[in-house]
């Protein structure tokens, strides 16, 4: 801060930066100390609301008409380790703002869907959850592509534990399996950060694959650097057949935990196809990308068709995921703007409704401690409120017009339709997913909020309250309670109004955007451009 | 164009239906609950009037009524007056903000205004508040009013948006937000499990068009760069529909696959217009759809919705009219869907059953017209059935209501006496259905056989065939249900829970009813906010086919001739379509200086009037003999042909065919899948993964503690050991 007294807002905003980072990495080690449950709830709440809050100045000043549109803003050099180019640079750029934004707005909703369900060693849970909460936005904020790697794993320590201690009664192969599997296809990853680094000198992201797009490095290279990135956020995204991990994690998971992970943790895999493997690779080695392509076509329509036969409703949308996880890869490979902001919004959209999703299941088993779909009936004559956020969710999921996931779901389809790598036999293929996208999430709503009214542990009508207030300890009413009610009118809001202005959004990408693809397409910088050279053209 | 009260304020039109959806939606359940009709009443009713305002106002600036008779060498003239001010006064895009921008995809959020747009808003709103007042009867005490009157506002919400779109994505928002409705309202007694699975598939039919209409969308954009009709307006060469018109700069300079590409548009949005038109073989979620309340059935699945296939072809004439493939299919889909849902309508036992079948075949009739390029009585038609369909579905709702939920016209007879005023209703309904000089339905039918009759004497056979079908199911009914002894169901049928049955406390029409009115229960059976709707709608069935009067600035003809979709269209036709007098009016009627040519117009219009009287009054007749002068007659004609019986009974065991050929091998393969993914992928992926799992077992063991934790630790010094690597 200048000594005038006077705040400077550019400085204020890097503070902001950092306390996003900070605060729930204090918060996470209050959480454990405080001495009663109670407290850790409220503390991380509040920790993670101030989160979300400070994002809001952050988007609202962000300069998104700036001239380098991939270059950090609000940007701070924490320091650095000059020996090998470690530098500890965190900031955001009109993509990963978004992305960060996403993040601290379905944190503090998921902490508080914990309130009712999280009974067991509370306070161990809300600090792994704030410290899951840090790693993610690190990931995100990072600039350099160690830092980034190891927020990256770190996210994977607090979701073992949530999965593993809170999760359901497969909870520790669950959380083995999904540890494993990332962590495995990672180190690829890490392999290839680490090659492409050394030949830079440095492992600032943006100098880093200027420096892979520049004619410095062979095809050759490229390739290699191209499988290695893939093979680490394949396994994260998740795309066909490296998938298995996901629905079973999902279902072991608690539902906050299955809320983080659908709606944010997948998206780092994202995130990172986006940053690295797109820029690095995708337009010179074309033969990947199209493998990558019919690799997303077939998760799209596997997904789709063993989602509909699932009986477990989590289960049920976690396979959802796969298949929706296919279309937003499947815009990133079609490597044209329409295709990869329509990506980026889908992977905010699917944020929203799929997170959502997995909430509103968690109110249901709450309440009836069961996700067997042949089992709940008709809950719409029971809990209305219930029933309409479920089925507003539901519509987003499957892209009805007007809600936010039919103008990333069409932008993807449009994009890989009109890309010159892919094609229109991609987008016709891809767009069949919208049809069994319908099918399967129509055919869990026909089931669980339509029909006759059937719930479980107890006879055709009634509704067995009081076991539950024994078993949990908390009477939970028939329909909503005000909170699950104000965990999802936020996501409600952001649905509908991310549909009729997805501009709000997809306008700042534009820029950003079409910079990562035109390097990508092959505008490489000129041949014996020196480093320091190439450093300026990366902006950070 | 752009100063009129009605295009200034056209953005609320779709807007106010919205908000009173909102309003009852949300405020309903807690506070308005039995007033929760009042906002959809609001709002549509203001949308209806903002929509006459908008019509009449387009009517007073009608070039039609100030230019006089066009002079000879129409050809020409029409060109110029393509570029002329004066046919741009004639439409007018507004654009409210910028929806979707990413790339060269671009799509506003806005209106384009033009005949057609008008006439369909009227019929929309219009036909809509009629409706609305309609239910506020028929539901009366149902559980979940406000619910059913904020879908309503909801549905007219999206169909306004529908035609009122000045593109192709904002045009599918609406196509499919009245889907949604459409799914919302056909499962309203969402606890039947009937209910529950009509509603399912009518979204799911309607997704696989949506499909076709998506992705045609997309080829649409990757062709033509844009998405939007006119672009900055007609004339201005940036919209889709005038880019697309043969012979014209853009198409010359497309690469060759475009070109060769653009013959697929049709075929594509052709498949869009068959699901949400309920045409062969998108057809089978309109029957099932009668699950929904009388008025959905009226509204949606009658007047409106689906209709809107018929709109978006006419809308997009230019792409469809020089593709003769595209227009064949179209042509000979309607015609055959006319007849198949004509026969199994001769089987039905169900009053709605009875009209779905029928709207699915008059609908058949519209793209008939469309497809023989006749856009003019494709969309007569659509108007003069909007309203007879909506009277026949609510007067049957009407008789419904009176027979305790009973609608088998088997366990009904003679209700004259019991109703008179449904049926009067009734039977203005079905004389425009059936073809019936002087009402509504025999002109628009007359106009769309003389099309058949120029352009296809095929096709003409089978529709007059359909015809003569159409009668006699139609006065099958009618004979049936009002005419001979009077029979009344007396149990009420399984699930019929009016409250207002109990709430009036009147008996059950029982023995003392039969054989004669019983003026207090006629009272209760026939409320007036139910019978005043119907009024009028009746009204229209009788008299809307003097819409069409065959002058120039009279006629709904000479009106729609004015949209640009239909000028440009025009323009797009080879001489497949030339016979002036099937032509939009403007282009056709009083230009038609040879005297020959005129002389034919004369001799073919009778001919196939005379030709249409004919089939309705056969069908009539047959009717009258088999089901009211002897009835057991049409009995024994049916057991003399049990096979053909059973395929009508069986609806041709299409729904079957499905469920074994699509339905059960999909599913099927998802559980191979997941097989698949338990067992395979698993194992496989398990394999790569078996090492790192030793090595954490190992370490499990040597620190004595749980798994969780020897994961945990695994990690941890796998982290530790590459930030060494990295360092060091």
């Amino acid at each position: 801060m200048p000594e005038t007294g006077k705040l400077n807002m550019d400085d204020a905003l890097g503070l902001a930066v950092i306390a996003i980072l900070a605060l729930p990495m204090l918060g996470a080690v209050v959480c454990a100390l405080v001495r009663n449950a109670r407290d850790a709830r409220w503390i991380s709440l509040i920790t993670s609301v101030a989160c979300f809050l400070l994002t809001i100045p952050l988007l609202a000043n962000f300069k998104w008409q700036s001239r380098q549109p991939l270059a950090a803003q609000f940007y701070s050099a924490l320091g650095q380790i000059e020996s090998i180019g470690f530098n500890l640079h965190i900031g955001v750029d009109g993509i990963s703002i978004w992305l960060l934004a996403l993040t601290t707005f379905l944190m503090p909703l998921a902490i508080a869907a914990s309130f009712a369900s999280i009974r067991e060693r509370p306070k161990e849970y809300y600090a792994w959850m704030l410290a899951l909460q840090a790693s993610m936005v690190g990931v995100f904020l990072a600039r350099d592509g160690l830092l980034f790697y190891i927020f990256f794993e770190l996210t994977l320590v607090p979701m073992f534990f949530i999965i593993g201690i809170w999760g359901g009664p497969q909870r520790r192969y669950a959380a083995g399996k999904f540890f494993l599997f990332t962590f495995t296809g990672s180190l690829f990853m890490l392999a290839a950060i680490i090659y492409l680094g050394l030949k830079t000198g440095e492992f600032e992201i943006n100098v880093m694959v200027e420096h892979a797009r520049s004619s410095l490095m062979s095809d050759r290279e490229r390739f290699w650097l191209l499988l290695g990135f893939l093979a680490g956020f394949a396994v994260k995204v998740p795309l066909f057949p490296l998938h298995t991990w996901l629905p079973l994690a999902h279902t072991e998971a608690p539902t906050a935990g299955s809320v983080i992970l659908a709606g944010v943790l997948l998206k780092l895999g994202t995130y990172g196809i986006l940053r690295f493997a797109l820029p690095v690779g995708f337009g010179t080695v074309p033969a990947v990308v199209q493998i990558v392509g019919i690799v997303c076509l077939v998760g799209i329509i596997y997904g789709a068709l063993v989602a509909w036969v699932q009986q477990d409703i989590k289960k049920l949308v976690a396979y959802s995921s796969v298949s929706h996880l296919g279309f937003c890869v499947l815009g990133l490979a079609a490597l044209n703007v329409e295709g990869v902001s329509g990506s980026i919004l889908y992977m905010i959209n699917h944020g929203l409704s799929t997170g959502a999703l997995f909430l509103v299941v968690g109110m249901i088993y709450d309440r009836y401690h069961t996700r067997d779909i042949n089992e709940l009936s008709g809950l719409a004559r029971k809990m209305p409120v219930l029933a309409f956020f479920f089925i507003l969710f539901t519509l987003s999921s499957i892209g009805l017009p007007g809600l936010n996931g039919f103008v990333s779901e069409f932008l993807t389809i449009l994009g890989a339709f009109k890309s010159p790598h892919l094609g229109v036999g991609y987008g016709v293929l891809a767009a069949l997913g919208i049809i069994l996208g319908a099918v399967y999430m129509l055919h869990m709503a026909a089931r669980v909020i339509w029909g006759p009214l059937k719930t479980p542990g107890g006879d055709q009508h009634g509704h067995d309250s009081a076991a539950h207030e024994a078993d949990t300890g908390e009477a939970l009413p028939v329909d909503l309670n005000r909170r699950e009610v104000a965990i999802l009118v936020p996501i409600a809001l952001a649905v509908v109004v991310l549909g009729i202005l997805p501009n709000l959004v997809l306008k700042t990408l534009e820029a950003p955007v079409r910079q990562l693809i035109i390097g990508a397409e092959g505008e490489q910088p000129q041949p014996g451009m020196s480093k320091p050279q190439l450093a300026a053209a990366g902006a950070r | 164009m752009e100063n009129l009260v009605g295009v200034k304020l056209a953005y609320l039109i779709p807007l106010l239906p919205l908000i009173g959806a909102m309003v009852a939606g949300f405020l309903g359940a807690r506070w308005l609950k039995e007033k929760s009709h009042w906002p959809i009443w609001i709002g549509v009713g203001l949308s209806a009037v903002l929509s006459f305002v908008l019509l009449f106002g387009m009517i007073g600036k009608w070039p039609g009524r100030a230019v006089a008779v066009q002079k000879p060498g129409e050809e020409a003239s029409l060109t110029t007056r393509v570029l002329s001010t004066e046919f741009k006064a004639m439409a007018v895009s507004v654009n409210w903000y910028q929806w979707i921008e990413a790339g060269d995809f671009k799509v506003e959020a806005g209106a384009l205004i033009d005949p057609l747009t008008a006439v369909m808003l009227c019929v929309v709103c219009g036909i809509g508040l009629l409706i609305t007042i309609y239910a506020a009867g028929y539901m009366k005490g149902e559980k979940g009013y406000f619910r059913f009157f904020a879908y309503l506002g909801l549905f007219i919400f999206a169909m306004t948006v529908l035609v009122m779109a000045n593109n192709f994505v904002l045009l599918y928002l609406g196509w499919e937000g009245v889907g949604l409705c459409s799914y919302l309202l056909i499962g309203f007694y969402f606890e039947k499990p009937a209910a529950r699975e009509a509603a399912k598939k009518a979204f799911l039919v309607n997704r696989i068009g949506d499909f076709g209409f998506g992705l045609g969308i997309m080829l649409i954009f990757v062709i033509f760069g844009t998405v939007s009709f006119f672009g900055n307006g007609p004339g201005t060469n940036s919209g889709v529909l005038e880019l697309a018109i043969p012979g014209g700069n853009f198409l010359g300079a497309l690469e060759p696959w475009k070109r060769q590409a653009i013959p697929w548009i049709p075929f594509l949005l052709m498949v869009g217009a068959f699901g949400k038109s309920a045409q062969f073989p998108l057809y089978v979620w309109l029957p099932d759809a009668m699950e929904g309340p009388t008025p959905v059935s009226a509204l949606i699945h009658a007047a409106t919705m689906v209709t809107a296939g018929v709109y978006m072809i006419v809308r997009c004439g230019t792409l469809f009219v020089p593709n003769s493939a595209a227009m064949f299919t179209i042509a000979t889909v309607g015609t055959f869907t006319a007849i198949f849902a004509a026969c199994i309508a001769l089987r039905q036992f169900d009053l709605k059953k009875v009209f779905a079948y029928s709207t699915i075949s008059q609908l058949g009739f519209m793209f008939a017209a469309v497809g023989l390029w006749s856009p003019v009585p494709g969309i007569f038609h659509l108007v003069t059935h909007a309203f007879f369909k909506a009277l026949l579905f609510l007067s049957s709702g009407v008789v419904m209501h009176a027979m305790l939920g009973h609608l088998d016209m088997r366990k009904m007879s003679g209700l004259r006496k019991v109703l008179p005023k449904t049926h009067l209703l009734m039977l203005t309904g079905c004389l425009a259905l059936a073809g019936v000089p002087i009402f509504a339905g025999f002109w628009s039918k007359d106009e769309i056989l003389v099309s058949a009759w120029v352009y296809n004497k095929g096709i003409f056979l089978v529709l007059l065939f359909t015809a003569f079908l159409t009668a006699y199911y139609t006065f099958r009914l009618y004979f049936r249900v009002f005419q001979g002894p009077v029979m009344v169901p007396t149990e009420p049928a399984e699930g019929h829970a009016h409250g207002h049955d109990e709430e009036h406390g009147h008996e059950p029409v029982d023995e003392h009813l039969q054989g004669q009115a019983h003026a207090a229960a006629e009272h209760s059976h026939e409320p007036n906010i139910m019978i005043w709707p119907l009024i009028v709608l009746a009204v229209g069935a009788a008299l809307a086919g003097f819409l069409n009067w065959p002058e120039r600035e009279k006629s709904l003809g000479g009106f729609l001739g004015e949209s640009p979709s239909l000028i440009l269209a025009h323009l797009a036709t080879d001489a497949r379509y030339n016979a002036a007098y099937v032509l939009p009016v403007p282009f056709g009627a009083e230009e038609i200086h040879d005297a020959a040519v005129r002389r034919q117009m004369h001799s073919d219009h009778l001919k196939v009037a005379l030709l249409s009287i004919l089939a309705a009054g056969l069908g009539i007749y047959s009717a009258y003999s088999l089901h009211l002068k002897n009835r057991s007659r049409g009995e024994e004609l049916v057991a003399r042909y049990p096979g053909l019986t059973r395929a009508l009974e069986a609806k041709f065991w299409v729904d079957e065919v499905y469920q074994a050929a699509v339905v059960e091998p999909l599913r099927g393969l998802g559980r191979l899948f997941y097989a698949i993914d338990r067992y395979v992928v698993d194992g496989f992926v398990w394999l790569i993964g078996f090492v790192p799992q030793l090595f954490g077992f190992t370490l499990k063991l040597s620190t004595q503690r749980g798994s969780l934790q020897g994961y945990a630790v695994t990690m941890l010094l796998a982290v530790v050991v590459i930030l060494l690597v990295l360092f060091l």
